[in-house]
């Protein structure tokens, strides 16, 4: 086990994978609660499986691009994709199930096929649908660096407005809190991080640093505040734990944050529960 | 006493052939308390949302004279549970405002006036239905608003928690001098604590003496038969057909 830990000082790529996973799990850790608290949990697994359709075309056509080329040309195409849920959730009911089902298994399937009939490299497909650290360039770091502050400031600047608008939609909007800007900005904020993640996370599995921390925060804060607070503590703590047990079992990246995440939360709420009796 | 609100020449519909909101006018006066009632579709939220700015109307106009921001309680506000926001987090957010007012109260002050004070601390998902809709009024009241008004407040609260809200509601104009509008179906209640009651339906009424309402006019501007039981305590609109 100790190995596991000396491994990050020793491989320059396991270094990246490192930092890569602490920015990732920071800004799914500021957008977690936002996430949980509007029962976009769903929402949030559509537009992370819709991602292959941007990653398949940037895979496809743009496989030698570089690491910037290829997350812009993701995060384009899913950015399209996502704006039709954005516009659909807006001041509306949510659209239904089978509505969000249909719309990320069909561009889910669109990317397989492009993929298939067009990529130079057939074997990829499985690193971005379950995450790859190896894949992680400085400049994916740089990427998630940037969307990390991008998160934090966003979150900084208007916490009072996203607290009203979490809480109380209808009494924030009469207040004259930019709900709508607020609704269009977590969208846009969850496409820029799901995308930045997928090599961490993958397309599959992202979907669990954008839940877990959320729940976790909402189970034992006692505060706004520290509703965020705990989510990105537990989010940061809990991933990096989590690359170093991957690391040390040779799992893919994902899934083990994807476990690991479970467990802790599992071993959390028995404890909270144990202590409360 | 000092004029709040005047409403002139009101029209509004919905649908082309529409008869919802014609010719209406109103006044509301420091420490009133303005009651309307009226069938289901008779305008009453309507004209709410037409006195905040929600609706346009087609005709007249709506002029708030008052110095200080007005205050609305919609109906059926929906508070999000799942977040850990104390009744003083909650009461704090009505200062946020477009229009904010330098004189503002603090939580305190403004949970002591509907008596929740004791509870500042507690989580609004703990509170019973009568307990939420305090604090939401409280809420309402932070920024000493000059006009309250508040759609259906006492939906869904049982009896002993409904005469507290009335009595309470009676007591901020008294003792603050907030005029108040107050959209409700239990009659007995409205037209108990109102200085003067609007019936909307498919007329529009005005009356000035509240204890003048009887079962036959009451009857006449609902359009149906009402038991006399609810006209004395816990009176609910008669089912239209």
């Amino acid at each position: 086990m100790i190995e596991a830990f000396l491994d990050f000082l020793n491989y320059d790529f396991l270094w990246r994978a490192l930092w890569g996973t602490i920015f990732v799990s920071l800004s799914c850790g500021v957008l977690s609660p936002l996430i949980v608290a509007r029962k976009y949990a769903f929402i949030g697994s559509a537009m992370s499986h819709s991602t292959l359709l941007g990653l398949s075309i940037a895979a496809s056509f743009f496989a030698n691009a570089g690491a910037m080329v290829f997350f812009l040309i993701t995060l384009s195409v899913t950015l399209l994709i996502t704006s039709f849920l954005a516009k659909s959730t807006y001041k509306e009911k949510l659209p239904s199930d089978s509505l969000i089902g249909i719309f990320f298994t069909v561009t889910m399937g669109l990317g397989m096929i492009i993929h298939s009939k067009f990529s130079p490299n057939q074997s990829d497909l499985l690193n971005y649908l379950f995450g790859q650290i190896l894949l992680i360039e400085v400049a994916d770091l740089w990427i998630a660096f940037s969307l990390c502050l991008l998160c934090l400031i966003g979150l900084a600047l208007s916490f009072k407005k996203w607290c009203y608008f979490l809480y109380d939609p209808a009494g924030a909007e009469l207040a004259g809190v930019p709900v709508k800007a607020l609704h269009y900005g977590q969208f846009l904020l969850m496409t820029l991080v799901i995308v930045s993640s997928l090599k961490i996370a993958g397309t599959v599995l992202v979907n669990t640093l954008l839940i877990i921390p959320g729940v976790f925060a909402l189970s034992f804060a006692r505060s706004m505040k520290q509703t965020f607070i705990y989510s990105m503590v537990f989010s940061v703590i809990v991933s990096a734990f989590a690359l170093v047990i991957t690391n040390a079992f040779n799992w893919p990246s994902g899934a083990g944050l994807a476990v690991v995440q479970f467990v802790v939360l599992i071993l959390a709420l028995g404890l909270k529960r144990f202590l409360a009796h | 006493m000092r004029t709040l609100l005047s409403v002139q020449d009101l029209h509004f519909r919905y649908e082309a052939n529409e008869r919802l909101i014609e010719k209406l006018e109103l006044e509301l006066h420091e420490g009133e308390l303005l009651g309307v009632i009226g069938p289901n579709g008779g305008g009453k939220s309507t004209l709410l949302k037409l006195i905040v700015g929600q609706l346009s109307p087609i005709q007249g106009q709506v002029h708030l004279l008052g110095n200080r921001p007005l205050a609305y309680l919609p109906q059926n506000q929906e508070l999000n549970d799942l977040l850990p926001v104390s009744v003083s987090d909650l009461v704090e957010m009505g200062l946020y405002a477009q229009q904010k007012n330098d004189d503002s109260m603090t939580a305190l002050e403004a949970l002591k006036l509907v008596e929740m004070d004791n509870k500042a601390n507690h989580f609004v998902s703990n509170l019973s239905g009568g307990e939420r809709q305090r604090v939401l009024i409280a809420k309402a009241l932070i920024q000493r608003p000059e006009i309250l008004i508040m759609d259906e407040p006492s939906k869904g609260l049982d009896k002993k928690s409904m005469d507290q809200l009335f009595t309470m509601l009676k007591d901020i104009t008294r003792d603050i001098g907030t005029g108040i509008i107050l959209v409700d179906h239990h009659i007995a209640h409205v037209t108990k604590i109102s200085d003067k009651i609007l019936c909307l339906g498919h007329q529009t009424h005005w009356h000035d003496q509240p204890e003048l309402l009887d079962k036959k006019v009451l009857e006449h501007i609902y359009d149906c038969e009402l038991e006399l039981a609810l006209l004395s305590s816990e009176s609910k609109e008669c089912a239209h057909d």
